[in-house]
């Protein structure tokens, strides 16, 4: 699957287009991290957990973008965009979307 | 297009400054900022609470005022008894005090709790716990307790503290909001209280003098006006003093110096506590 | 008591966090260098090269950064009177560049020329989010899209 945030892709041409097509995933922050992040809060500096953690949630958002487009046949996603919420307290949503297409190899 | 890689500098978006100049600045400003305006709230609490006639503060807290107190009363027999006799005790010296304070009425409360102390509540109540009646050797020592919390009244002391209370309190919800970063409530609210504090100590002060003088007049002479306070200062031994500026009373020490320099120009023969309330000092718990 | 837990809070969160700031920079502005080749645009016109096919692929970096206590106690002060406050500016500026780092050095890993229509947004991590004036730790995600040269077209072909 070819991704891309632009509204084409490069050097190919597209053929057809299969409509908007997301992926989300909520995720809560872990106890145990979240102690530690409570520490960092007082020193100060990358809290490496989150950063991880909001990563992999981001790619399980992106994965699930993914398997949409594959189920509709496209084999590209053009002029994709991430937003991240928290949609409660030590919650928050990562949500990637973007438009399906096919274009030709 | 071409390309040409440049960096740009920093300081642009970050604002070059010392972090610890800020800092400096900020809680200095603070601190100032919450001192004057608390003061000036306090002066203005000062001045209202002139314009309340003492009938009608006794008014509104006749009977409410007492249920502030975190401790129940004693309705004993015994203490009963020891009330009617603290009740005289305060109408007589009440009397001495003369003409100007003819407005005020007094109510005296025991309050069950073996810590020696007494206070002014108001509406012209003077509440003593039970625990008091050890710490005194003698009747003037016990009038002078009496005679200071009544000088708390005459000088409108417990409203005035009430009122101070209120508007800090008020004006701090106004500033912070009832969810503020929790260090900065602490830090402001800390301040505000030390700064009152130092009006607290103040109203000690005075009322000690009034005191001191009411004793001078009742008794003819000074004789253990100390007495409580060297109590105290002997728990403040065992148990560890406050550091002053942190207190709401001036240091033990500095009063008994006060009184005790009183005590030696005026001197005079002390008279004894009666012996039911000598005893009362004693009873236990079970016998209320 | 209050007041000493106070103090050694700030003092540690100003050591440790001054120390860390300075390194996190040191360490930003080196590899910013290091990877100055590499431009990243917020175009979103791929360049005209015809002699190769073109790869492109989404790339992505991310960081989140969390404030000391010392900064923190200073802005909510700060806040109380209004104005710039100044004190998140570096954090922010940290987690940007971060973030911004991170995706040119993946950016760098699938050997791309150019990185287009990069975008970057921020959300802020706190910790109680009942407390309005609580900002944590902020998220920075940058992603965009790598392009590399592909295969060399054969002129007679296409052109």
């Amino acid at each position: 699957m070819l991704l891309t945030n632009l509204e084409q892709v490069p050097g190919k041409k597209i053929v057809q287009h299969f409509g908007l097509v997301q992926g989300n995933t909520i995720r809560a922050k872990h106890v145990g991290k979240d102690f530690l992040a409570g520490l960092k809060n007082i020193f100060g500096g990358e809290l490496g957990a989150y950063t991880e953690l909001l990563a992999e949630s981001r790619q399980e958002a992106t994965d699930r973008m993914i398997q949409q487009a594959q189920s509709m046949g496209a084999n590209a996603i053009v002029n994709i965009r991430y937003s991240t919420s928290s949609v409660a307290q030590g919650a928050a949503e990562l949500y990637a979307y973007g438009t399906a297409v096919k274009v030709e190899l | 297009m071409k390309y040409t890689p440049v960096q740009p500098p920093e300081d642009i978006n970050v604002t070059p400054e010392h972090p610890l100049k800020s800092f400096f600045i900020l809680t200095a400003g603070t601190i100032a900022v919450v001192i004057t305006i608390v003061m000036m709230l306090g002066f203005f609490a000062d001045y209202l609470v002139k314009y309340i006639p003492v009938e009608y503060e006794q008014q509104l807290f006749s009977q409410d005022g007492l249920y502030i107190m975190p401790f129940a009363t004693d309705y004993s027999e015994k203490g009963k008894h020891v009330r009617e006799y603290l009740q005289t005790l305060v109408d007589e010296l009440h009397t001495t005090a003369g003409e100007k304070y003819a407005d005020h009425q007094f109510q005296v409360t025991i309050a069950n709790d073996i810590n020696a102390n007494a206070f002014a509540v108001p509406g012209g109540h003077i509440v003593v716990t039970r625990g008091l009646f050890s710490s005194v050797e003698s009747e003037n020592g016990l009038s002078m307790i009496l005679a200071h919390e009544m000088a708390h009244h005459y000088e409108r002391h417990p409203l005035r503290s009430t009122g101070r209370g209120l508007v800090v309190s008020v004006f701090l919800l106004a500033l912070l909001g009832a969810d503020g970063s929790s260090f900065i409530q602490g830090f402001i609210g800390n301040t505000a209280s030390i700064t009152n504090l130092a009006f607290s100590r103040k109203q000690e002060t005075e009322s000690d003098e009034f005191a001191v003088d009411l004793l001078l007049k009742f008794y003819g002479h000074a004789s253990g006006a100390a007495e409580f306070f060297q109590f105290i200062k002997l728990e403040e031994e065992h148990y560890g003093e406050v550091p002053s500026f942190l207190s709401t009373h001036p240091s033990t020490e500095g009063r008994i110096d006060t009184l005790l320099e009183f005590e030696i120009k005026n001197p005079g023969e002390k008279k004894k506590l009666p012996d039911f309330v000598r005893d009362y000092a004693h009873i236990t718990d079970q016998e209320i | 008591m209050e007041i000493i837990i106070l103090l050694t809070l700030l003092a540690f969160g100003y050591f440790f966090g001054q120390r860390a700031e300075k390194k996190h920079f040191k360490s930003i502005i080196d590899r910013e260098k290091a990877y100055l080749k590499l431009p990243v645009v917020t175009m979103r016109t791929p360049p005209a090269i015809h002699q190769h096919t073109l790869n492109s692929e989404l790339v992505a970096g991310n960081a989140v950064i969390s404030i000391d206590f010392f900064k923190k106690f200073v802005a909510s002060l700060k806040m109380l009177f209004g104005g710039h406050v100044t004190q998140y500016e570096s954090l922010l500026d940290r987690a940007r560049r971060e973030a911004l780092l991170r995706m040119k050095e993946q950016a760098q890993h699938k050997n791309a020329f150019v990185v287009l229509n990069a975008r970057v947004e921020t959300a802020s991590i706190s910790k109680n989010s009942k407390r309005r004036n609580s900002v944590g730790a902020v998220e920075v995600l940058a992603y965009g899209t790598a392009v590399s040269l592909g295969d060399k077209i054969k002129n007679e072909i296409n052109s």
